[in-house]
């Protein structure tokens, strides 16, 4: 027996029961009519696990100055998917080739900033631009023909078409990363802070940014699946950038970047099932909203 | 701690510097420096003579031949600017260390000659360089540690808050701490340390 498939069971009846709500809801007049389709439920619980976890991990990545660094680890799972292919994966779902590859990069990347004679941004952004161009051109050479669905699917992702497998797969990478963020956080907020201080307090800075760093290349290679890199992206500075301009405070910015990924999650899916405005662009704008907002009128105890 | 013609490097690669890079240069060579418990040693020589070089290497954040012994270690940077896209308050820094070596953030306040004027809500960039010297001085200094590196503790500070910092030296010294103090503030040197050794500048780069 497949051992995801009492999980996908599990998911499967959630699905149900949400969706069978959501219809109710837009049969009320509640929600947009596009609410009665199941598939807008599966949507909406890839949000509610994806957005706030890219929220929370968000207010690490934009402490570190990783935001950069985490745009360049979406790209490289074109060439992670490339490798999954090489590997006998199915196209569809490269797993080992997509975490294997983008973990790999991720690691370089970290030895690289530190021991390398370039400064970080610069050595990412080659890192970024080679990335992708090699993901292309190795998923074109394995798989013999160019598909643009292919970089669409990396990029863009596709929440509407989100199936229960997946959801499963999001779900259990998404507690690990959770977990493991939460541990290298106190090192790594010492670190940015002062080196010395980390170095003092007997915290392991550099382990801590690997591990960190891995655990977010899978959370982004499995969340750009359902979502896309892009939108990965933008959950990732949005929401903490939101919080940060709000005040200070880092478990009040950890639940504002959470809060606020959550209902730009949320609040993008209706917006886009009551209009033509698709579901990732919807929710990127809608938190474009909050950090406007937050950035006119926060700014208190900062 | 113990150090005896001990060798610090710096530079080579672009990223921190460690000193284990090609091109790496001597910066500090020939020390002999002992720092004993219950006493301050005070650092001093002219700048770029490798001080701050010193608590960096026995930090163990630059290369060296130093050998450190101490489980526990102290540490206040100098004229620390806090990045204004941290997040982080007064009250988040006192939790980040690990257990056993974390001070409630009132009593770090309060040692720093802070409470009541700096709210543990504030964001460690909307400091003054001042108060965030002592705030740092405190925190290195209240969880008794076995050795204290302080790096300039009154640089920034005012003249009538310079009593709160040598007071948290003098704490970390009855505390049993062995203090190495680099500072440029002879009356600071000469109220508090035990002991006083005059780094000169490294020779040339080989």
């Amino acid at each position: 027996m497949n051992p995801a498939a009492v999980p996908v069971g599990v998911v499967d009846d959630v699905v149900d029961a949400l969706s069978r709500a959501l219809a109710a809801l837009a049969a009320a007049g509640a929600l947009p009519p596009a609410f009665a389709h199941s598939f807008l439920a599966k949507a909406l619980l890839a949000v509610l696990v994806v957005t706030p976890l890219f929220g929370a991990l968000g207010v690490l990545v934009t402490a570190r100055r990783l935001a950069f660094f985490s745009t360049a680890l979406g790209q490289a799972a074109m060439a992670g998917v490339a490798v999954g292919v090489a590997l006998g994966e199915p196209v569809d779902a490269p797993w080992v080739g997509l975490l294997g590859t983008t973990g790999l990069c991720a690691v370089w990347l970290v030895v690289l900033r530190r021991h390398g004679r370039l400064p970080a941004d610069t050595l990412t952004g080659v890192f970024l631009a080679l990335s992708l161009a090699a993901g292309v051109a190795a998923l074109v050479v394995v798989t013999r023909r160019f598909n643009v669905h292919q970089l669409e699917a990396v990029l863009f992702g596709s929440p509407l078409t989100v199936r229960s497998a997946d959801l499963v797969v999001v779900a259990v990478v998404a507690v690990g990363v959770a977990v493991i963020a939460a541990g290298a956080a106190p090192a790594l907020l010492l670190d940015a802070l002062d080196p010395g201080l980390a170095a003092a307090a007997g915290r392991r800075a550099f382990f801590a940014e690997l591990a960190f760093v891995v655990a977010l290349a899978a959370a982004v290679v499995v969340a750009s699946r359902v979502v896309g890199a892009l939108l990965v992206e933008a959950l990732l500075v949005l929401p903490a950038a939101t919080a940060r301009a709000w005040g200070a405070g880092l478990g009040r910015n950890v639940v504002t970047a959470v809060v606020v990924a959550l209902a730009s999650g949320v609040l993008g899916l209706v917006v886009s099932a009551a209009t033509p405005v698709p579901a990732g662009a919807a929710m990127v704008l809608v938190g474009g909203v909050f950090f406007v907002g937050a950035v006119v009128l926060g700014g208190r105890g900062r | 701690m113990v150090a005896r013609q001990a060798r610090i490097w710096r530079g080579g690669g672009g990223g921190d510097g460690r000193g284990d890079g090609a091109g790496a240069r001597v910066v500090v060579d020939g020390l002999d420096l002992v720092v004993v418990a219950g006493q301050v040693h005070a650092l001093v020589g002219d700048n770029g003579a490798g001080k701050t070089s010193v608590l960096l290497a026995v930090l163990g954040l630059l290369r060296s031949t130093l050998a450190v012994h101490a489980d526990h270690i102290g540490y206040a940077p100098q004229r620390l600017v806090p990045p204004p896209h941290l997040p982080l308050t007064v009250a988040d820094l006192c939790r980040l260390p690990p257990r056993g070596r974390r001070v409630a953030v009132d009593a770090a306040l309060d040692a720093a000659g802070l409470a009541g004027r700096v709210p543990p809500r504030r964001a460690l960039s909307a400091l003054s360089g001042g108060e965030l010297a002592r705030l740092l001085t405190a925190l290195a200094v209240l969880p008794r540690p076995a050795l204290c590196l302080l790096d300039e503790p009154s640089a920034s500070v005012d003249a009538p808050s310079r009593a709160v910092v040598d007071a948290l030296v003098r704490r970390a010294r009855d505390d049993g701490a062995g203090v190495l103090l680099v500072s440029h503030d002879e009356r600071q040197v000469a109220a508090v340390s035990d002991v006083v050794t005059r780094l000169a500048p490294a020779e040339a780069p080989r």
